[in-house]
């Protein structure tokens, strides 16, 4: 009976049906649904932090929208538009936190806050670039390298083959060394020659 | 002559350049017959690595017939046929004494460049950036090799240029991966990447005697190649590479690892590497480590990490504390090609392997530009390209 390890590490990873791209995706998901609650939760201290207007409201819409779009990612079979859904809403909030620049009075903070979204954004973008290829290839060889060993003997034959004396495979004879070994091996290179570059 | 150039990111071009010339006495001329592309090319062709200039020859895996010798050099004569190793070494350093090649004191022209980016110089490359020599390499008709009475294997006759080209690169790096791992009859190895150097890996890990090898990939052809060569595989996309070294080790984990990925692992498939990529993006981080993360988090208790994929510089979030409470040894390094080329040469003689079967598309030199996307982008199956000029 096959006994199934599991790692401690991968027991604490989320398990999903999304395929390779199952992680990235699911982690911004989460992250959407977080920063989402944080929106509707706490719309002025987060205005603050980020150094963006005081707009309450517009704030918790955005925070609903988050919501909505890290729902849609972690339950979709196809997480791709939802992703894409993302990155434009990052474009709508690099704007609006942008107008901070002129009324929040904290343009260090707006700078700051600009520069993470952008990289959120950027994040996003290569997620959603990669789930649809990842989740609908079709995982098959395009080639048939299956026989491929390199080995004149099968591979199970050829286990230690580099410990045994005698190295010679037969049946396998390609050429001789006999005349062309390196005059020397370097490891005995020792006469002196002549000068370097 | 015509070469294959870089002219910035994602642009090689076959172009016309000058013919080479001796320019030492120990200096030969090569008119190459046969050369590759190598995986760490792809590492300038994506932008990655430093120091390339715009006009640079590439290529560093090549072969072909001597042309012309310097008036010192009393290895080499006119019409020998050599595979060229891409380390160039004097012979005469200390370094070189010792056998690590790679390191040569030397042969890098450009010794102030490679001081200041790694505190002490490496040896000169063939076609690999400036910090390296900045020397013209072997995607070329022609070649000049410095230091060519030391370094260059003559090979003999009856054997083909593809069953002799890799003893130039990625054999020995396959081999000295596994070799410095000091592998025992009781050993799972895990392999790390089934591109070119990992399949060598695997096939050395096996020669060398471990009772397993495991090797970890996510592309279909390149699994299938792998497991013809002995190894047991793991789909990344497919399982958990974590779960499935526990299962196949009775828990302990891997007795050695292997990283045959470097630099480049994929962006896209873990959470850690998808941030690197950003950190790349904004220039706060040069490599994607996440092979090295995962060997050291599930290498087993005073095992052996060994690195023979390429890192450039820069690295963040290394788990260290597991390196160092679980007694890790790490052992890395460019290849010291000319450690492993007799004993190789002669494995191939034997019949033991034959290197050929990793390759996958033979083209011609013209076709060169358009094959660099293939093998980055792993279309048509493809695995390893050779070139003919």
């Amino acid at each position: 009976m096959r006994t199934t390890f599991q790692h401690p590490l991968s027991k604490a990873l989320p398990k999903t049906p999304l395929g390779p791209m199952r992680s990235p995706a699911r982690a911004l998901g989460w992250f959407s649904i977080g920063l989402g609650l944080a929106e509707l939760a706490m719309p002025r201290a987060l205005a603050r932090a980020a150094g963006m207007p005081n707009v309450p409201t517009l704030t918790r819409v955005y925070g609903l929208r988050e919501i909505g779009t890290g729902i849609g990612i972690l339950t979709s079979k196809d997480p791709a538009p939802w992703l894409w859904g993302r990155v434009a809403g990052d474009a709508l909030d690099v704007a609006t936190v942008g107008a901070g620049l002129v009324t929040a009075g904290r343009p260090l903070r707006t700078i700051g806050s600009i520069a993470m979204l952008l990289g959120i954004a950027y994040l996003d973008m290569k997620v959603a670039e990669g789930a649809p290829p990842a989740l609908k290839r079709e995982k098959r060889a395009q080639r048939d390298y299956s026989a491929r060993s390199g080995f004149a003997r099968p591979a199970h034959e050829m286990r230690g083959v580099a410990r045994r004396p005698s190295s010679r495979v037969e049946g396998a004879a390609v050429g001789s060394t006999a005349d062309a070994s390196p005059a020397r091996t370097l490891m005995q290179a020792s006469e002196p020659a002549t000068t370097s570059r | 002559m015509k070469a294959l150039c870089w002219h910035g990111k994602h642009d090689i071009r076959y172009e016309t350049v000058p013919d080479p010339t001796i320019e030492h006495p120990r200096d030969a001329i090569v008119k190459t017959t046969s050369c590759a592309i190598c995986g760490s090319d792809l590492h300038f062709f994506d932008g990655f690595v430093p120091g390339m200039k715009s006009g640079d020859v590439v290529g560093h895996e090549f072969m072909g017939e001597v042309v012309e010798v310097g008036a010192e050099n009393k290895k080499l004569k006119v019409g020998d046929r050599v595979v060229v190793p891409f380390t160039i070494c004097c012979g005469e350093c200390d370094q070189c004494r010792r056998g690590n090649f790679s390191v040569c004191e030397r042969s890098n022209r450009k010794k102030a460049l490679g001081d200041l980016m790694f505190g002490h110089t490496t040896a000169g490359l063939f076609g690999y950036t400036h910090l390296t020599g900045g020397y013209a390499g072997g995607d070329a008709e022609y070649v000049r090799v410095p230091y060519a009475d030391v370094a260059p294997v003559k090979i003999p006759d009856g054997l083909s240029d593809e069953q002799v080209l890799f003893l130039g690169d990625i054999f020995p790096t396959g081999w000295q991966a596994a070799a410095v791992c000091d592998i025992q009859p009781t050993d799972t190895v895990a392999v790390w990447g089934a591109g070119p150097v990992g399949q060598f890996a695997v096939r050395s890990a096996l020669m060398l005697g471990a009772e397993q090898v495991v090797c970890i990939d996510n592309v279909p052809e390149r699994l299938d190649m792998a497991r013809a060569g002995g190894a047991i595989t793991i789909d990344f996309d497919e399982e958990s590479v974590l779960d499935r070294l526990q299962e196949l080790t009775a828990g302990k984990g891997p007795d050695k690892c292997i990283d045959a990925v470097g630099m480049e692992a994929h962006s896209l498939r873990s959470i850690d590497s998808m941030i690197d990529r950003v950190k790349q993006s904004v220039m706060v981080e040069s490599d994607r480590p996440h092979v090295l993360r995962e060997m050291m988090y599930v290498c087993r208790p005073a095992g052996v990490l060994s690195v023979a994929g390429v890192y450039g510089g820069m690295v963040d979030k290394i788990p260290i504390g597991a390196v160092m409470n679980k007694g890790l040894t790490i052992r890395t390094g460019q290849t010291h090609v000319n450690r492993w080329t007799d004993e190789l040469l002669q494995r191939i003689v034997d019949g033991q392997i034959d290197p050929s079967f990793v390759i996958t598309h033979s083209v011609r030199l013209e076709d060169g530009p358009e094959m660099f996307k293939t093998f980055r982008d792993k279309e048509d199956g493809c695995i390893k390209v050779v070139m003919k000029p």
